[in-house]
Order: structure tokens, then C-alpha cells, then sequence
């Protein structure tokens, strides 16, 4: 199914999906045609990093990793000429779920990754590059190998790229199956041969990351937008979406919608038009997922009034996250996407802080208990307390991306808990708590 | 790993071990690796980053990771057995215990779970005959659950292997690429015809042979380059970046701004600069002269310009041994003097300096 190219006579941008429907635009010689690269002489090699950083930043440009944290000022914070090392290493650890996207971008155009890694290295000052892959996409560390061959072969990559006096080197290393690794200390420890367990902050990574050195950890997303700033300039990449969320990004979606799928959007397009390019809704509307699992859910009603952008889902307290969109509709159970979810923060925790390591599991164990015809009256305020004390007392982002699912479906949706929990017989009397605890387990 | 796992014999890494398996054998097993264990350590600073790396290349020629492939490992990594240990339990993807010749795994999270993964291993687990965790007893198919695996708009994700599946049963890597379908087919969702075409195709394939198999691809990826690797690398030929691979950075954004006859001028500047010198031209840039030399903090200067007289502004960054291009040149015309304060007095007399906004009428009759 190719791309749309238009919508409601605007032409959608082009920014990242340029070569998706391109047949053969994985290879250096398909991209060139299509102006891969073109930066990658004077356009880059006559500007300092200073310039660089500077449009970035102008840009607008937010991390597509999840956070949404922006870009230039992240690359800012790097101290320069420091005589250390400074590393770039790109986040390809997509597993946030509901998040598609990066697979699709690794496939089908490498090379967008690797001219953005040369202008972001340049720009930083990097020397080495490393492309953190999760485990288990082996077909997308083929492709940016065979990739990655071909640009060395151009005189892309390695010593003196193009004559110029910078020299950069990008290396894929292949994660292991970790959705904490995509925590950005997470995965800094992964590369360098540790267990994922995110680092306490600070020192944050920009001063101390990767191998005790300055080190940027940024998505591919991001990375692959860089070369149509540098191209085009800060305000082309501005004709898109709002003063505070520029531009535009890739949403992959999945559920209820008639052609699910990676679209490249402006943001700020509402979520209830942006439906309608994906074909359609399935059924009528219950609630939506806007950025993948971690999350806040909205209702149908909030979803009507959001659009795709950082401010907009703050507003409703939720977040952007990684533009996984997963609408579902009135015949799906939101009792048992919540416990799905809850499975699944608790096998991802990495253990190490004892609120979250407990936490999620212990909350995974109720809701289990609930699905199954064993549920409580206090159950469903025992969950979301127990998702009130692992939020924010952990060292990463991972606990209140767990929290915040399970804090906003039984909220939201509260109902359908006590469905669930009044079908028990035995409701009104209290949990047997002992058999659910930590402790119950070891 | 839960209990039932440790009962199960089958399933305990501490049962499966081979008796006549030792390092020496490994090393020797390992040996064809060599030249890509060098690239590996050019590649990081500290060889004990290439430790999920040749795990992996363990995995390869294995087909999982006995006990005492993590202490060979651990040998090339230069960390403790006990390091290695720890961060092969810690990722799921290492194998401790001899899986079936293909794994299946199939996805239960959220996105999946809506397109009817748990149908899907229901089927699955039937046709197969063995609970997610197992393999078949003929020892050709491992099937279990596992969460997100980026495959949610084609869901259930279903990954035998190393590779996501499409509609179409194919070898898999068996020319070394590994090819995903699916992604060329948004309308595809693995269901039971799909699935069970899938293992009878694998299952012929097979023939008689079982149990796990030295993979035909690379665990690292298609064709490993030879590079100079990491400036700090073991053996590694690269050499480190050259402080000054880049231009001086210019200052940018420069502004000229006339309030009467002040000019305040102001732009930015590289935090790293060492002097910063603003220069003015009275002919059209001719010539130029030196207006104010300032450090990288200050950012901003003023000048005076008389009601009509106009002058060109240009700001030049410094480094210590280099200086930057010049920046854009901006013109400004000195104005009038501002108008004499309206009769009323405002409740904030503007501050010296700061541009007046005719726009905004001082507040009349508000206390």
C-alpha cells in the first residue's frame, strides 16, 4: 500500500518516507537518485558545529524517541574540544508497543540514517557512531550493513569523508532482547557489554556516557530528519505542524482502523482526521492510545479533541511518546488490554529499583487475579496505588510509563473493572493479600 | 524464569550442559570467528563491550549458549565469568537451554492481543502440541509467548527465527538474507492457514534432521567489513579527530535594532569564542572599522546613529589560533528622537534602551 501523498489537497510532507515506496531505495544508488547525500559536501563541510547545533535547535526539532526532548538543546549540552571522545549513538532499541516505525525506516532507508549520523557527528564532534539495534531485527542489521558497506565504498564513511578533513565511523551492535534498552543509560550500558539497568542521572549522558565520554543517544527518527533541515532550513521544516512541535513525524498505527500502518503526518493534525486517512475507524470509538503503551489512555471523547502534537497531549495528560497510535473500539475490553500492558511492564522491569521490580509485578498479579473471576471491591484502588508509589520513585522512565497506563484505564474506565470484580461472589470480602505480595514469590 | 522451567529438565540450563563439552573445544570451535572477534575489538574501546556481540556469535554456531561458551565469552570480553553470566540471564534472547531447530515466537502485548494473538497460539500450541516454553518432541519447532516485537500493525507478530514472517512459507536466510514480507503487505495478519503453511513447509524442509543449528546468516549481520575501528580500539587503525576539522564558527543572527538614535546591536555567538570583535562601516562595507572588542559572553553592543544616518554592522567571531567568516552584514538608520512621555504617565516607565511598542496604548483609567 504506498503512502498517501495528499490529504484534503495538501500535499503530506515527504520528510522521512521520501524512499518507502521507492523500489531498490535501500541501495545507495536508488537513494543518490532521489538526493541522498547531498549534503554531505559543502553544504555540511562549510559550516561549524556551532552553525549546526544552532539550526537544529531553530528547527524546532523534538527527540521521535518517546520524550520528545528538544533536539538542539540536547546537542548543545555536549562540551566540545574537550580532548575526550564524544559519542553518537543512535537508538534503534524500538520496542515501545504499539511502535513499528523504525523497522520500516532501517529497511527502506538506511541511507537517511547514516547522511543524518554524518551532519549529527560532524556537528558534535563524534569520531565513532554506533547504531544500537534491538535483537531481534537481524533483517534491519543486514540492511544497514549492506548499507553502512556502500557508503565506506563511496568515501561516505571512514577517514576524510569526501576530501574534507572529518572522519567518522559507524558501527551496528546488536541488542539482546531488552525493552529497557531503549532507555537511553539503559542502552548506553548495553553497548558497552553491561546488563541494560538504566544509570542514575547525573551526570546525564551529554557529560558522562558511553565509555565515561560526552555521548548523544538519539532515535532514528530524529536522526533521519536532519538532512532536510540542513537542506532546506530551519523555517521549511517549520511549515509544519506548531510553533512548539515543528514538523513532521512518523505515526505507526495499529487497532482499530481500517488500513493500519506507518503514515508520515504533520503534527498537530487531530487524531479524529488523521483516522480518517488511515481508512477509517473500525466501529465506534472507545478510547485511544496516543503514543504507545506507556501512555495515558484517552476516552473517545478526549481522543476527539486531540491532536497530534506534544502540547496538545500534555494538555490532556497524556504524551506524544513515540506516535504509536492505537485507537480500539466499543467491542474490545479495556480490562484486558490494561492487564496485557501490566504483563508486560512486569516481565520488561529490569529489577533493579525495588518499586518498580515489585511494583509491576504485584499489580500484574492482582489484575490477573481480577480477569479471572477472583476480583475485590478494593482491588481496582489497590492497583492504582500501587501505581501511584512506583512512579516516580525510581531511577528511569520506566516506572512512570508503567504507572501511568494503569492509573489512566482505571480511571477512565473504571466500569469495566467493577464488572469484572462484581462477578465474583465473593467480592466484599478483603484480598487475601499475603498471596499476592512480593514476598509470596521468592 | 519461573519455577516450572527449573523442573523441567529439559528447560534447566544446569541439566543440559554437555559433560563433554569443554573451553578447549570451544576455543577451537570458535577459532573460524577470529577475524571477526579482532573487528569487534577495533570496533570499541574496552573489549568488554563486545560481550553481547560474541555471545551472539556463540548463539550462531551453537545454536544457543552452552555454560561454557559464556566463560569462552567472557575470555574475549576480558570481564569475570560472573559478569557474563549475569548479562546472559539478563536478555531473553540467549538461549540457555538447546531450543528446537526453528523457534516461533509469537507476540501477546496489547496491539497483538486485539488481533487475536491468544487464538493464534491457542492454535498454535494444538497443532504443535506443546505449551508456549516447549519444543516438540521431535525437536523441530520451540514455541513461546513473548511481548511487543515491533510488529503491531501486521499482528499477531509472529517471528520464526530471525525474521518477522509474510504470507509466503520461504527458506529462511537460506541464501544468507533475510527478507521481510510482511512489510510489503499492510493488509497481512498471520492466522492459522498462514501458520500451519509455515510449518509444513519448515517441517519438509527439515526432513529428519532436528535440534538446534549452526544458523546460515551471520548473527551480526550480512558480510562483516573490515574497518580501522575505534581511535582507542585494540589493534585498531583509526586515527582520532583533528580539533579543527570544522571552520571557526561565525556569529549569527546578527540584529540592529534604532531607538531614536541608540543602536543596540546583538547576535550570537559559540560559547567556545575567544574574542568578538563588531565592526562598523560607514561606506556600504568598504571599509570597517572596529567598534567594540568583547568577550563570548556578551552577545550584544550599541552604538549611536544619528536621525537618518545610516551605517553597516558586521559582528567577527574569534577562536584562539583561528578567526570565523564574517558575519552577515546588517544596515540600520538612526530615527528621530523618541516623541517627549504621553501626559499620563505609564505605570511602568519603559526601561533605557528597551524598544517602545507603540502598538500597546499605556492603560487609561485603571488604577
Amino acid at each position: 500500500m504506498p503512502h498517501p501523498t495528499h490529504w484534503k489537497g495538501k500535499e503530506l510532507p515527504n520528510v522521512l518516507r521520501r524512499l518507502f515506496d521507492v523500489p531498490g531505495g535501500h541501495t545507495l544508488e536508488v537513494a543518490r537518485k532521489h538526493g541522498a547525500y547531498e549534503t554531505i559536501g559543502a553544504a555540511l563541510f562549510d559550516k561549524s558545529q556551532f552553525e549546526l547545533i544552532e539550526l537544529v535547535k531553530d528547527s524546532g526539532l523534538r527527540g521521535r524517541g518517546g520524550a520528545g526532548f528538544p533536539t538542539g538543546m540536547k546537542w548543545s549540552f555536549v562540551p566540545r574540544n574537550t580532548g575526550k571522545p564524544v559519542y553518537l549513538v543512535i537508538n534503534a532499541d524500538e520496542g515501545e508497543p504499539g511502535t513499528f516505525k523504525d523497522r520500516l525506516c532501517m529497511t527502506r532507508d538506511p541511507h537517511l540514517l547514516i547522511e543524518g549520523m554524518i551532519i549529527a557527528g560532524y556537528a558534535l564532534g563524534v569520531r565513532t557512531a554506533y547504531i544500537y539495534v534491538r535483537g531481534e531485527m537481524l533483517p534491519q542489521i543486514q540492511a544497514l550493513n549492506r548499507a553502512l558497506t556502500e557508503a565506506y565504498a563511496a568515501g561516505l564513511l571512514g577517514e576524510n569523508i569526501q576530501g574534507s578533513s572529518y572522519s567518522l565511523d559507524i558501527y551496528v551492535h546488536r541488542g539482546a532482547g531488552a525493552y529497557i534498552c531503549g532507555e537511553e543509560t539503559g542502552l548506553i550500558n548495553s553497548l558497552e557489554g553491561f546488563k541494560g539497568q538504566p544509570r542514575l542521572k547525573p551526570p546525564f549522558p551529554a557529560i558522562s556516557g558511553a565509555f565515561a565520554a560526552p555521548t548523544v543517544v538519539n532515535n532514528v527518527e530524529t536522526i533521519m530528519a536532519v538532512p532536510y533541515i540542513l537542506k532546506n532550513g530551519a523555517k521549511a521544516y517549520g511549515q509544519w505542524g506548531t510553533a512548539k512541535s515543528p514538523g513532521s513525524k512518523l505515526f505507526s498505527v495499529s487497532g482499530d482502523v481500517k488500513k493500519p500502518g506507518v503514515y508520515e503526518v504533520p503534527l498537530a493534525m487531530p487524531y479524529m482526521e488523521f483516522f480518517e486517512l488511515c481508512g477509517g475507524l473500525d466501529g465506534e470509538l472507545l478510547g485511544c492510545i496516543p503514543g504507545g503503551s506507556s501512555a495515558p489512555v484517552l476516552n473517545a471523547e478526549e481522543t476527539r479533541k486531540a491532536t497530534m502534537d506534544y502540547e496538545s497531549l500534555a494538555s490532556l495528560k497524556s504524551m506524544l511518546g513515540s506516535g504509536a497510535v492505537t485507537p480500539f473500539n466499543t467491542t474490545r475490553d479495556p480490562v484486558l488490554i490494561l492487564e496485557s500492558v501490566a504483563r508486560f511492564y512486569a516481565h520488561e522491569s529490569c529489577g533493579q529499583c525495588t518499586p518498580c521490580r515489585e511494583g509491576t509485578g504485584y499489580v500484574d498479579r492482582v489484575l490477573r487475579n481480577v480477569v479471572s473471576g477472583g476480583g475485590r471491591t478494593g482491588d481496582i484502588d489497590l492497583i492504582k496505588d500501587l501505581a501511584d508509589s512506583y512512579e516516580w520513585t525510581t531511577i528511569c522512565a520506566f516506572a512512570p510509563g508503567a504507572a501511568w497506563p494503569v492509573q489512566s484505564f482505571v480511571t477512565k474506565f473504571r466500569s469495566y473493572f467493577e464488572a469484572y470484580i462484581s462477578k465474583n461472589p465473593e467480592h466484599s470480602e478483603s484480598r487475601p493479600l499475603v498471596a499476592m505480595r512480593p514476598g509470596a514469590f521468592w | 524464569m519461573s519455577s516450572a522451567g527449573l523442573v523441567d529438565p529439559a528447560r534447566n540450563p544446569a541439566k543440559v550442559q554437555p559433560a563433554d563439552l569443554t573451553l578447549e573445544k570451544v576455543r577451537a570451535r570458535m577459532a573460524p570467528y577470529q577475524a571477526q572477534i579482532d573487528e569487534l575489538w577495533r570496533r570499541y574501546p574496552v573489549k568488554r563491550a563486545v560481550l553481547l556481540q560474541v555471545l551472539w556469535l556463540v548463539q550462531q554456531e551453537f545454536g544457543w549458549v552452552p555454560r561454557v561458551g559464556i566463560e569462552w565469552s567472557a575470555e574475549v570480553s576480558a570481564v569475570a565469568p560472573s559478569h557474563a553470566f549475569g548479562v546472559v540471564e539478563f536478555y531473553t534472547m540467549y538461549k540457555q537451554v538447546p531450543p528446537g531447530r526453528h523457534l516461533v515466537q509469537v507476540c501477546q502485548t496489547m496491539c497483538c492481543l486485539v488481533q487475536g494473538s491468544e487464538s493464534l497460539i491457542e492454535h498454535l500450541e494444538h497443532k504443535l502440541g506443546v505449551h508456549c516454553g516447549g519444543t516438540t518432541a521431535d525437536g523441530l519447532f520451540s514455541l513461546v509467548r513473548v511481548e511487543c516485537l515491533a510488529l503491531c500493525g501486521t499482528g499477531p507478530g509472529v517471528m520464526i527465527d530471525d525474521q518477522a514472517i509474510g504470507p509466503v512459507p520461504h527458506e529462511l536466510g537460506g541464501d544468507g538474507v533475510l527478507a521481510e514480507q510482511h512489510l510489503d503487505k499492510p493488509d497481512f495478519h498471520p492466522d492459522a492457514a498462514v501458520m500451519d503453511q509455515w510449518l509444513d513447509f519448515l517441517k519438509a524442509k527439515a526432513g529428519a534432521s532436528t535440534g538446534p543449528v549452526k544458523q546460515v546468516h551471520s548473527a551480526l549481520g550480512e558480510k562483516p567489513f573490515i574497518s580501522k575501528g575505534h581511535p582507542q580500539g585494540t589493534a585498531a587503525s583509526a586515527k582520532p579527530l583533528s580539533a579543527t576539522y570544522f571552520p571557526a564558527a561565525p556569529a549569527l543572527k546578527v540584529a540592529a535594532v534604532a531607538t531614536g538614535d541608540a543602536i543596540a546591536i546583538s547576535w550570537v555567538n559559540d560559547a567556545a569564542c575567544a574574542k568578538i570583535v563588531v565592526e562598523r562601516s560607514d561606506d556600504q562595507g568598504a571599509s570597517w572599522k572596529v567598534l567594540a572588542t568583547l568577550t563570548a559572553k556578551d552577545q550584544k553592543t550599541s552604538d549611536k546613529l544619528s536621525d537618518g544616518v545610516s551605517a553597516q554592522y558586521r559582528v567577527l567571531a574569534h577562536e584562539k589560533e583561528r578567526a570565523a567568516r564574517p558575519s552577515a552584514v546588517v544596515t540600520v538608520t538612526g530615527k528621530p528622537p523618541p516623541p517627549p512621555p504621553a501626559p499620563a504617565t505609564p505605570p511602568n516607565p519603559p526601561v533605557t534602551g528597551a524598544t517602545p511598542s507603540p502598538s500597546t496604548p499605556p492603560p487609561a483609567g485603571k488604577p
